[in-house]
C-alpha cells in the first residue's frame, strides 16, 4: 500500500483493468471507446463473483464492527484535551 | 396571427416538456403513448444531455426484501435529517407516490426499451446504503439517454433541440405555454401549451465547482453537469410557483478533492461495504459531516481522505463497471493521474450546499402539479425528488396523468405583449456591444454566494452580499453581451442563476437557527418553530413573497396503504 | 485538455458536434470537420472521447483542474 503522503501516490504509472480491455478492443476493432465498452464489458462482468451473499455478508458485517470501533474512537477523542489526535 | 409577426416560430401543442434528461423525455414519451400532442424542448441533444448522459449504474428504489413503502417514505425523510436535521423538509406524500409506484415504473421502464435486466435474463439488485437491504436495481446504463431519445422520436415526440426556454407564458394566473431561443441559429420561438412540465434538473452554478479553477474552465462540477443553471426553476418562479428550500440546499455527502471518479465517488456503490474515511495518519473517523470536519481542522488531522483500499478484488472490479456505467471517462482520468483505488485514497474536501436539488426546487404536490395551474414539475427541478430513478417514475406519473388535465384545460390564451417583452429580453444582449460577458457576470455572482453564504452564515454577511448582487443587476445585467446565439445561451443561463442566487440569500436570511449542515453563526441552536415550516418564495404580479409554511405531512390514506 | 482534435483520424460524421452537452464545438464547412469554439466551457464529460468513431478526441486534465 502506497504511503499517501509519497511522491509516488500520482505518479506511478497505473491502468484500470477494465480500461485496458477497452483501449484494446477499440484498437484491433477500430471502434470508439463507447462501442469497445459495451463489448468488453459483459465479458468482464463475467469475472465478477456477484451474488455471494455469505461473503458479502460477511464483509459488511466486519466493515460496520469497523466503523462502530472508529465512532466510540472518535468520541473518546473529543472528550480529550483537544490537543492533536 | 400577430404571434406569426413576433416570433420566428409558433409551436401549438398539448403538452410542452421543457428539459429532456432523464425525467423529461420519459415524460414526453408517455404522453405521446397517451395520444397527446407532446413538444419536447432540450438546450443540448436529448440522445446525451441531462445529469444522466454519460450513463447510470443504479436505479433506485423498490420496496422488497423488507422495506416497505413506508420505510421508504421514513428513509427519504431521515436522510434529510441527517443533512437538514429534525421534521419535515419534503412533502412526504411525494416519497410515498414513488414507493407506491415503483414496479409499475419498472414494467414501463421496460416497455421504453430500457435493460432493466442484465444479459443473464435476472435483475441484479444492488444493497442501498442506508436500508443495508437490496431494493436498488443495478443497470448498465451507459447509454440510457440514447435509448430514451430514440423512444421519443419514435413516439413522434416534436424535439427542439438546442433550444433554451426564454420564459414561460402566463395567463390569469395559469401556464400556457413558453417562449425560447435556438441556441444555434438565434431563432425565436412561441410554444402555445395547455399543460408544462418542468424537467430541468438542480441548479448548481452559484457556487464554485469543487476542483479549483482559477484559470479558464468553469464548468466542471462534480455533482451536477455544467449545463445545469436552474433554467426550470427560475422560469417557474418568474411566472409565479413556489420554489421552496432554496436556504437549505443540498449538502450531498460529500466532495472530493479530484476529479477522477463519479459524481460522489464510486464509494457509496459499494454495494454494502463503504469507503472508510481516514485522517492524513490513516486513522478512521465517523461519517464527515461540516461539524467533523470542522472538529478534524482544529485538530490538525485534515486533509481527509476516502479510501476503498479495503475493497476486495471484485469490489474493485465492480467499482470499475460502476464508473464505466456512468463516467467512463474517469477511468482515463485516473489512469492519467496514476490514481489506482486499491492503494491510493480520495482526498476529500469540507461539505458545503452547492446542489440545489432533491430539497430544494419547485413546490409539487404528490401529482406533481405544482402551485401554478397547468404547470407540473418532475426530476430534480421538484422538491422531494432526487436521482434518475424519481425522475423516470416522477416523469411516468405526470404524463399518465396528462389526458386528463389536457381535455379540460381549453384552449391556451397566448398575451401578445408577453411575449414581445420576453423577447425583448431575451435578444438584447445581441446588440450590446463593449459590454459583459456572461461568464465574468457568473464569476461575480459565484463569489458573492461563496464570500456572503458559505458554509458558516450570518447576517451581516447575507445582508453585503444582498447588496453587492443588487448592485450587479443594476449594473451588469443590462450590460451582458452575446456575441452570437451560443453565448445568448449563456447569458440566458446568468439572469437565471442570479435570480436563484438572490432568492437563495433571501431566504438564508429568513432562516434564523442552525439546524444540520445549515449553519448560521449568529443563531447556532435549531429553532423547533422552524421543525416541518419551510421557506417559499414566489412572485406576485412583480413582488417578491417570502412565506414560512408547513409541508405537508403523509396523508393518512397513504400511511394506511402503504403497509 | 479540453476535447482537443486529431485531425489526422477524424472522418466528419458529426458525433461530437452533434451530441456535446455544452455545445462547445462549431461545424468549419470549408474544412468539413468540427472545431473547438467554447474550450473553456468543456466540462470534461468525456461524451465526445467516448463516442468518436475514429477515437480521434483527446481530453486530458489541465492544471487548473488537477
Amino acid at each position: 500500500m502506497l504511503d499517501p503522503m509519497s511522491d509516488k501516490h500520482y505518479e506511478s504509472r497505473f491502468t484500470f483493468p477494465l480500461l485496458k480491455l477497452i483501449k484494446e478492443r477499440a484498437i484491433q476493432k477500430d471502434i470508439s471507446y463507447h462501442d469497445a465498452t459495451l463489448e468488453v464489458m459483459p465479458e468482464y462482468i463475467k469475472t465478477i463473483r456477484y451474488g455471494d451473499i455469505e461473503f458479502e455478508d460477511a464483509l459488511i458485517k466486519k466493515y460496520e464492527e469497523e466503523t462502530r470501533e472508529a465512532e466510540k474512537r472518535w468520541q473518546k477523542m473529543l472528550q480529550s484535551s483537544g490537543k492533536g489526535g | 396571427m400577430a404571434l406569426e409577426r413576433i416570433a420566428d416560430r409558433v409551436v401549438e401543442t398539448d403538452v410542452l416538456v421543457m428539459g429532456g434528461g432523464v425525467g423529461g423525455c420519459p415524460a414526453a414519451a408517455k404522453a405521446a403513448e397517451r395520444g397527446l400532442n407532446v413538444t419536447l424542448i432540450e438546450k443540448a441533444k436529448t440522445d446525451r444531455s441531462g445529469h444522466s448522459g454519460v450513463g447510470m449504474d443504479h436505479v433506485m428504489d423498490f420496496p422488497r426484501e423488507g422495506v416497505t413503502v413506508l420505510d421508504y417514505v421514513k428513509y427519504w425523510q431521515g436522510r434529510h435529517h441527517l443533512l437538514c436535521g429534525e421534521g419535515r423538509v419534503v412533502n412526504a406524500n411525494i416519497g410515498y407516490r414513488l414507493g407506491a409506484s415503483a414496479w409499475w415504473a419498472l414494467e414501463e421502464m421496460e416497455k421504453l426499451g430500457l435493460q432493466m435486466k442484465w444479459d443473464d435474463g435476472e435483475y441484479h439488485w444492488v444493497r442501498h446504503g442506508w436500508f443495508g437491504a437490496k431494493i436498488m436495481l443495478g443497470v448498465h446504463w451507459l447509454d440510457v439517454k440514447p435509448t430514451l431519445a430514440a423512444v421519443v422520436r419514435k413516439r413522434g415526440v416534436n424535439v427542439l433541440e438546442r433550444t433554451m426556454v426564454v420564459d414561460l407564458l402566463t395567463n390569469k394566473g395559469k401556464v400556457v405555454g413558453a417562449t425560447a431561443v435556438n441556441t444555434r441559429t438565434g431563432e425565436f420561438i412561441v410554444i402555445k401549451a395547455k399543460a408544462v412540465i418542468i424537467a430541468t434538473g438542480g441548479f448548481a452554478r452559484c457556487y464554485e465547482p469543487e476542483t479549483p479553477q482559477f484559470y479558464k474552465y468553469k464548468m466542471r462540477y462534480h455533482g451536477a453537469p455544467g449545463a445545469i443553471s436552474g433554467d426550470g426553476y427560475a422560469a417557474g418562479y418568474r411566472a409565479g410557483a413556489e420554489l421552496v428550500n432554496m436556504d437549505i440546499g443540498t449538502c450531498w455527502n460529500y466532495r472530493m478533492r479530484d476529479d477522477i471518479t463519479l459524481d460522489f465517488g464510486v464509494i457509496d456503490h459499494g454495494d454494502g461495504i463503504r469507503g472508510k474515511w481516514l485522517t492524513w495518519k490513516g486513522e478512521e473517523i465517523p461519517f464527515p459531516t461540516v461539524k467533523i470536519y470542522e472538529e478534524v481542522e482544529r485538530r490538525g488531522l485534515d486533509p481527509i481522505y476516502c479510501s476503498v483500499e479495503h475493497f476486495p478484488e471484485d469490489y474493485q472490479k465492480r467499482a470499475e463497471i460502476t464508473i464505466a456505467d456512468e463516467r467512463l471517462i474517469s477511468l482515463k482520468i485516473g489512469e492519467d493521474r496514476g490514481f489506482d483505488p486499491r492503494t491510493h485514497r480520495y482526498e476529500l474536501m469540507i461539505n458545503k450546499p452547492i446542489n440545489f436539488a432533491a430539497i430544494p426546487g419547485l413546490y409539487a404536490d404528490e401529482t406533481f402539479k405544482a402551485s401554478l395551474k397547468g404547470l407540473y414539475v418532475i426530476g430534480d427541478a421538484c422538491s422531494g425528488l432526487g436521482g434518475c430513478g424519481s425522475a423516470i417514475m416522477s416523469g411516468l406519473l405526470t404524463a399518465d396523468n396528462m389526458p386528463n388535465f389536457v381535455s379540460e384545460a381549453g384552449e391556451p390564451v397566448v398575451d401578445e405583449a408577453q411575449v414581445e417583452s420576453q423577447k425583448q429580453t431575451a435578444l438584447a444582449p445581441l446588440s450590446v456591444k463593449d459590454g459583459t460577458e456572461p461568464m465574468e457576470l457568473e464569476c461575480a455572482i459565484r463569489y458573492i454566494c461563496e464570500r456572503y453564504v458559505g458554509i458558516f452564515i450570518s447576517e451581516g454577511k447575507l445582508r453585503e452580499g444582498l447588496r453587492r448582487l443588487g448592485s450587479l443587476r443594476r449594473v451588469f445585467l443590462p450590460k451582458l453581451m452575446a456575441k452570437n446565439p451560443h453565448y445568448l445561451m449563456r447569458c440566458l443561463e446568468v439572469r437565471n442563476i442570479m435570480d436563484l442566487a438572490e432568492l437563495h440569500i433571501q431566504a438564508c436570511l429568513e432562516r434564523k437557527e442552525s439546524r444540520g449542515n445549515y449553519i448560521r453563526v449568529d443563531y447556532p441552536e435549531r429553532d423547533p418553530s422552524r421543525d416541518s415550516m419551510l421557506t417559499f418564495q414566489r412572485m406576485e404580479d412583480v413582488k417578491a413573497v417570502l412565506e414560512i409554511k408547513e409541508v405537508p405531512d403523509l396523508k393518512p390514506e397513504y400511511a394506511k396503504e402503504g403497509k | 485538455m479540453p476535447a482537443k482534435i486529431d485531425y489526422r483520424r477524424c472522418i466528419g460524421c458529426k458525433k461530437c458536434y452533434d451530441l456535446c452537452p455544452m455545445d462547445i464545438f462549431t461545424w468549419d464547412e470549408e474544412i468539413d470537420m468540427p472545431k473547438v469554439a467554447y474550450e473553456e466551457e468543456c466540462w470534461f464529460c468525456g461524451i465526445c472521447w467516448m463516442e468518436c468513431p475514429k477515437r480521434a478526441i483527446d481530453i486530458t486534465y489541465p492544471a487548473s483542474l488537477w
